[in-house]
């Protein structure tokens, strides 16, 4: 699904300046885009944004042909439920719960049954080398594994829309590139409109396209 | 393709799961419901119990009870009174006796003597005798341990005064409100010797019927002189006992109310520490895609389940108490109504938190480590 902001500003209330300034931008259905920029230039806000978990103080946000920002926050949420996959900038997992039921949740919040969302979620921590921590809880994986737990968690709806925020952070290099990885083949293989912000320069340089913050 | 709505087994998985996590406002909440069920029945249920008890008590035998005497003797209260007070609606029986009179042995002139009445009317309920069959005219009972006093061996045989000769042909035994006949002798009278009745005892059926039979029996009183005679019975006790299951009523409302409110405070100010407590929760949901009512859902089924659980065990042993307490157990409908009232309590104390769950703002949420 494409995805249209146009004229996206954000103001904080209380904040002295806006997050986010009159930011156009096309992401196209089936890419990967980076967005980068230095810390505080807005990127976590642009993807809470997008992912109608913010309402823009200006401009407009279109997923496909429907423009969702003016949508009540019932509907805002069942998009979100159906389409989206979010890779957080911290790994935001419920401690109470073990890694296959974490990553399962996400199924159910979409309307998943319980069989086709475990089935799922096994599948996804086999492929991303954390299948012997699926009984495992947040408290007793390496930050890593955890990072890996949340990236299982926005595949398991396999959703049409994926935002990740610095989902590599916390990863070694081998690591982080089976992230980048699935994420590229997300966009690729199954026409995923995918959204990633990133510090890593490195990799950044090597991605086609690319969408960078000033702040 | 999925709906984006959460199916009905998610909410049932994840409220087991939230009971267990965190633990500590799960037991304080069930507790909050246990305590609550437990005082009404406490306090209510023990009141009900026992003061149903004094209305069965009211409505006993001696709360039934109009007595008509002639206590000067000479008002002349005829025994043909009997037959129309039967016919009277509501009256459950009947009973005139006559002064007492000495009598002693007939075997044994110098012995004890011991009072005899002639009675009128059928023997009723209280009265219980081993005599097979009617008394004839003539024929007497004693009442417990009358005979032996007489010096019947056998418990039969013949007694007489000056005037007038019987036959005790068997015992009786009266319970209340005939008590005061023990003592002594009753008989069938020999002949319609126009006997003067000193009193009868007219039982109704119904203690609420009291007043109006009693003023049909007035009516149909058969008497020489109606200003001699004396209409005795207990004009209070319809009232009271109306009055008591009235005052019932106002009171226990009073207390569940207040005992209902205080639960609803109580799981209100939990769940708002829970909530709290729970924020990335709930905040970790939302971004997922909940909506505002998925999460509203969570925190009723939450407190909904903890108040079931404590409502539940609060009734077993607050049954277990009412009859140790009070020896009674209270109906199912109350028990019933008391832990549904518990559970609504519980819900409505958690529908301010719920909202307040409902409005967290996820992005703030998860920009906190
Ligand atoms: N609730 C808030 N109230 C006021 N200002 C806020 C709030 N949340 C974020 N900001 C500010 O908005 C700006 C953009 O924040 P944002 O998190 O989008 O940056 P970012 O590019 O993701 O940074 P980083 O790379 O460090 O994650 C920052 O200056 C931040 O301080
Ligand atoms: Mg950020």
């Amino acid at each position: 699904m494409q995805i249209q902001a146009v004229g996206l500003s954000h103001h904080y209330r209380g904040a002295e300046a806006s997050a986010l300034l009159e930011l156009s931008h096309t992401f196209e259905e089936g890419t990967l885009t980076v967005v980068s920029g230095p810390s505080g230039s807005g990127k976590s806000t642009l993807l809470y944004l997008l992912a109608l978990m913010l309402t823009p103080s200006l401009g407009s946000i279109r997923w496909g042909d429907q423009d969702v920002q003016a949508l009540e926050d019932t509907e805002r949420s069942e998009l979100r439920a159906k389409h989206v996959g979010f890779v957080f900038q911290d790994a935001v997992l419920d401690l109470s719960s073990s890694a296959l039921d974490n990553v399962t949740e996400a199924g159910w919040l979409a309307g998943m049954t319980r069989v086709e969302s475990e089935t799922k979620a096994s599948e996804l921590l086999e492929k991303f080398g954390i299948g012997a921590k699926a009984r495992f809880r947040p408290g007793e994986v390496s930050g890593g594994q955890a990072q890996r737990i949340a990236l299982c968690r926005a595949l398991v709806k396999s959703p049409s829309i994926i935002f990740a925020d610095e989902p590599t952070g916390n990863l070694d290099s081998d690591s982080a590139d089976v992230v980048w990885r699935a994420l590229e083949d997300a966009a690729t293989e199954e026409g995923a409109t995918v959204i990633v912000a990133t510090h890593d320069k490195q990799r950044t340089k090597r991605m086609p396209n690319q969408l960078r913050l000033v702040s | 393709m999925n709906s984006g709505h959460p199916r009905p087994g998610y909410f049932f998985v994840d409220a087991i799961h939230r009971l267990r996590s965190p633990l500590v406002p799960t037991v304080v909440a069930v507790f909050v419901a246990f305590a609550g069920t437990l005082s009404i029945f406490a306090t209510t249920g023990v009141a009900i119990a026992s003061q149903q008890r004094t209305i069965d008590l009211i409505n006993s035998a001696e709360g039934r009870l109009i007595t008509i005497s002639d206590p000067q003797g000479d008002a002349g209260l005829s025994e043909r009174s009997i037959t129309a007070i039967k016919s009277i609606s509501g009256v459950d029986w009947v009973l005139g006796v006559s002064p007492a009179h000495d009598f002693v042995n007939s075997a044994l002139p110098g012995g004890t003597s011991v009072p005899v009445r002639n009675f009128f009317g059928d023997l009723p309920a209280p009265i219980s005798t081993g005599h097979p069959g009617v008394l004839g005219p003539g024929q007497a009972l004693a009442g417990p341990g009358v005979a032996r006093k007489l010096g019947l061996a056998d418990g039969v045989g013949a007694i007489e005064n000056r005037t007038e000769k019987a036959v005790i042909v068997g015992s009786f035994s009266a319970s209340s409100p005939l008590t005061s006949l023990n003592s002594g002798v009753i008989m069938r009278p020999n002949s319609d010797t126009g006997a003067r009745l000193l009193r009868f005892w007219v039982s109704v059926e119904d203690v609420a019927q009291l007043q109006p039979v009693a003023a049909a029996v007035s009516k149909a009183l058969v008497v020489e002189k109606p200003g001699g005679i004396q209409i005795k019975l207990s004009p209070d006790l319809a009232r009271l006992s109306g009055d008591v299951v009235t005052g019932l009523r106002q009171d226990a409302a009073l207390t569940i109310t207040g005992l209902l409110f205080a639960v609803a405070v109580l799981i209100g100010a939990l769940q708002f520490g829970r909530v709290a407590s729970t924020a990335k929760d709930i905040g970790r949901r939302r971004a997922l895609g909940a909506s505002r009512s998925v999460i509203v859902a969570q925190v009723l089924i939450n407190a909904g389940l903890t108040g079931l659980i404590g409502a539940i065990a609060g009734v077993l042993v607050g049954l277990v108490l009412s009859v140790v307490i009070a020896g009674q157990l209270p109906g199912f409908g109350f028990s019933a109504a008391v832990a549904v009232l518990m559970v609504l309590a519980s819900l409505i104390g958690a529908i301010a938190p719920a909202i307040r769950a409902a409005r967290l703002d996820p992005v703030r949420i998860l920009r906190v480590p």
